[in-house]
């Protein structure tokens, strides 16, 4: 394995894994939330830890004990059918959202499943302000190889921001 | 929790504790706190979580809200994490509540700046006249229904207190 190579995984599953992250990425822009929730292991793990300020030598400063998102597929369900009801009054009129997916690296981690990480800017806008909120983070999954799909096993989302770069968090990662 | 409680409370207030599943309320001027029984997810019963916010002016128009989730040392570990769950996916700052009350103070708030808002007072008359509760064991004063605006006019009067002290 090179450190600098996208990938160790082979072209295939590399390009398998982008275009299944790339797919991902427009159902959420285009609200497609129910097929969104497909593409999630039963068991998934999905996690944003809270981040905070800390010096050079404490590390990245990511919270262990506390996170924004810590979901599994019971509570990414919940949020989802929530959704349609009418009163989820955060998101309707819904967001506008658009995510820029990218330097996706892809590594093989045994047992049909992928290490794939990638850089996520999320730009969103609501009601009539012209100014965006801006998320960026960067997200660790694990992928499992279904045969003719994969599906996120594990998501953990490491934001760029200490303060949310928003006022609420209604929007998926 | 409960031996605390009982050295510092009597019977009859202990006994209004003991039997209140839906507590909220605010620390003046900027502490806050809800204990409330919700369900985490599709599936399970509802389970009770306590958190603490404070709320810090950053401007006119601003806020900065720290959301604190509190458990006590010693409850059993399975629970302190069905509790904590329930607080992120609910009142934490993702939570299903938690989205919605942002975009209500969010909006509030914009409102309130238009010209014809600013023309006049708030009103916080809801509740005026209605006596308190006589069978309140105490301390403080008590109403006999939720929907008032006692601690609205309670936190002004408060406030007016302080800024002309």
């Amino acid at each position: 394995m090179t450190t600098a190579a996208s990938t160790s995984a082979g072209r295939d599953t590399y390009d398998r894994a982008v275009q299944f992250l790339y797919y991902e990425a427009d159902l959420l822009d285009t609200g497609r939330f129910d097929e969104w929730l497909e593409l999630f292991s039963d068991d998934i793990e999905y996690r944003m830890p809270v981040r905070t300020t800390r010096s050079r030598a404490a590390g990245p400063g990511f919270e262990d004990a506390m996170d924004f998102f810590t979901e599994d597929s019971a509570s990414l369900a919940m949020r989802v059918r929530r959704l349609d009801t009418e009163f989820a009054w955060a998101e309707d009129p819904p967001s506008r959202t658009r995510r820029f997916v990218t330097n996706i690296r892809v590594e093989s981690a045994g047992d049909g499943e992928l290490d794939a990480t990638s850089n996520v800017l999320i730009f969103r806008t609501r009601g009539d302000s012209a100014a965006p909120e801006m998320f960026s983070c960067r997200r660790s999954d694990v992928l499992r190889d279904r045969g003719e799909r994969l599906v996120i096993a594990r998501r953990t989302i490491y934001l760029d921001q200490t303060v949310l770069g928003g006022y609420n968090l209604s929007i998926f990662f | 929790m409960w031996p605390e409680i009982e050295r510092n409370l009597n019977p009859e207030q202990g006994g209004i504790l003991r039997g209140t599943n839906f507590i909220h309320g605010n620390v003046f001027p900027n502490l806050s706190l809800l204990n409330v029984m919700l369900g985490r997810d599709l599936k399970h019963p509802p389970t009770p979580f306590l958190t603490f916010r404070t709320w810090e002016p950053t401007g006119p128009t601003s806020m900065q809200v720290w959301s604190w989730f509190l458990i006590e040392k010693t409850a059993p570990p399975a629970y302190r994490q069905v509790s904590y769950e329930t607080y992120v996916r609910t009142f934490g700052p993702s939570g299903t509540f938690e989205q919605d009350d942002m975009e209500n103070w969010t909006e509030c708030t914009r409102a309130n700046t238009s010209k014809i808002a600013q023309r006049y007072g708030l009103n916080h008359v809801m509740g005026i006249g209605v006596p308190p509760a006589t069978d309140w064991p105490g301390p403080g004063t008590a109403y006999p229904s939720s929907y008032g605006e006692w601690p609205q006019r309670a936190f002004y009067r408060e406030w007016l207190d302080w800024i002309t002290a």
